[in-house]
């Protein structure tokens, strides 16, 4: 009888311990660390340049003078870069009667002094390469650039084309 | 388990059976992610872009089993304290809400607090792939061009 007094109090013992343990066990949730994933992100250097349009008119119906362009071309520029400079030239105008040089282009932004060169002030030639904006990181920034062609006589009828490049030099 | 073997053990001291053996059995959990690196290249106007996809792989004999990821370390420029935002990174899984747009596209959930990507029960002695990832990066005309490194961790929650 005292025996069995003991091992039940054994059985009863270690079934109380198991019961602590298994419930302990089963309500364990923390968290354990597992496998780490390595992550790369390769950002470029990177520059956006839009235009408001991707041509321009000159409507010569006149005598030779100096005649504006259709609309003004409105210039944005988005870069990571740390500093950019955006610049534009011109090509001679082509046609069938001949080419009209780009100096008789002209450009005015913002920027420019309102100085006369011979198509109105603040309109410069657009001999050679010309800066049009400059900046650093920035989502937008824009200028808005308006065109004037001068004429002569020596122009003759018809029809002349031509581009206006847009280039940029940056820093990242 | 336990505490059927030990109901066991305490029967046989009972019936007056001398023998004393005790096993204890840790329930085992592997996970396996493949690839283990991914990478974005931002390589156009910013925007968002993609990485490669990871598989995560479960092998268990937890009676059910969880699988968070989080952002331990933000992705930051090397050599500098330049970072992209947590809230930047995305994540894609079979538990990430298919009708949210977060700004990266249907399906991509921010990872600026843990996430849910996987979850089941025991597995046997055979791997199962548990979930597949899908991880988007969203660059601003800030982010300074250079290569930026952080770390995913993934943590478990078990239950026995």
């Amino acid at each position: 009888m005292k025996k069995s007094i003991i091992y039940l109090f054994l059985f009863l013992l270690v079934l109380g311990i198991n019961i602590l343990l298994t419930n302990r066990l089963a309500c364990e949730d923390v968290a354990h660390p597992g496998p780490t994933l390595q992550v790369t992100a390769i950002i470029e250097p990177c520059i956006n340049i839009t235009l408001s349009t991707d041509a321009i008119v000159f409507n010569c119906k006149g005598a030779p003078g100096v005649y504006n362009a259709d609309q003004p071309v409105v210039v944005t520029v988005g870069s990571n870069c740390r500093s950019w400079t955006v610049k534009c030239s011109a090509t001679p105008l082509e046609g069938d009667g001949g080419t009209i040089p780009a100096e008789r282009i002209f450009m005015k932004n913002p920027h420019t002094p309102n100085i006369d060169k011979g198509a109105g002030g603040g309109f410069e030639s657009m001999s050679g390469e010309k800066v049009l904006l400059t900046g650093s990181a920035t989502d937008r920034k824009e200028t808005t650039s308006e065109f004037r062609l001068k004429t002569t006589w020596e122009d003759k009828a018809g029809m002349y084309s031509g581009k206006i490049n847009y280039t940029y030099l940056s820093t990242p | 388990m336990v505490f059927l073997v030990s109901i066991f053990i305490s029967f046989s001291i009972f019936l007056g059976n001398s023998s004393f053996v005790y096993a204890a059995a840790e329930p085992f959990i592997s996970i396996i992610l493949s690839p283990d690196s991914i990478s974005f290249h931002a390589d156009t106007s910013p925007g968002s872009f993609d990485s490669q996809p990871v598989d995560v792989t479960v092998c268990s004999d937890y009676k059910d089993w969880s699988i968070h990821c989080e952002v331990i370390s933000p992705l930051t420029l090397s050599g500098r304290t330049n970072r992209i935002p947590l809230e930047r990174l995305f994540i894609n899984s079979p538990y990430t809400d298919p009708g949210v747009d977060k700004g990266a596209g249907l399906g991509y959930e921010s990872m600026d607090q843990p996430r849910l990507v996987a979850k089941g029960s025991f597995t046997g002695p055979v791997a199962i792939k548990a979930s597949s990832l899908k991880f988007r990066l969203l660059t601003k005309w800030e982010d300074k061009p250079g290569t930026y490194v952080g770390q995913v961790r993934f943590t478990y929650l078990t239950n026995p």
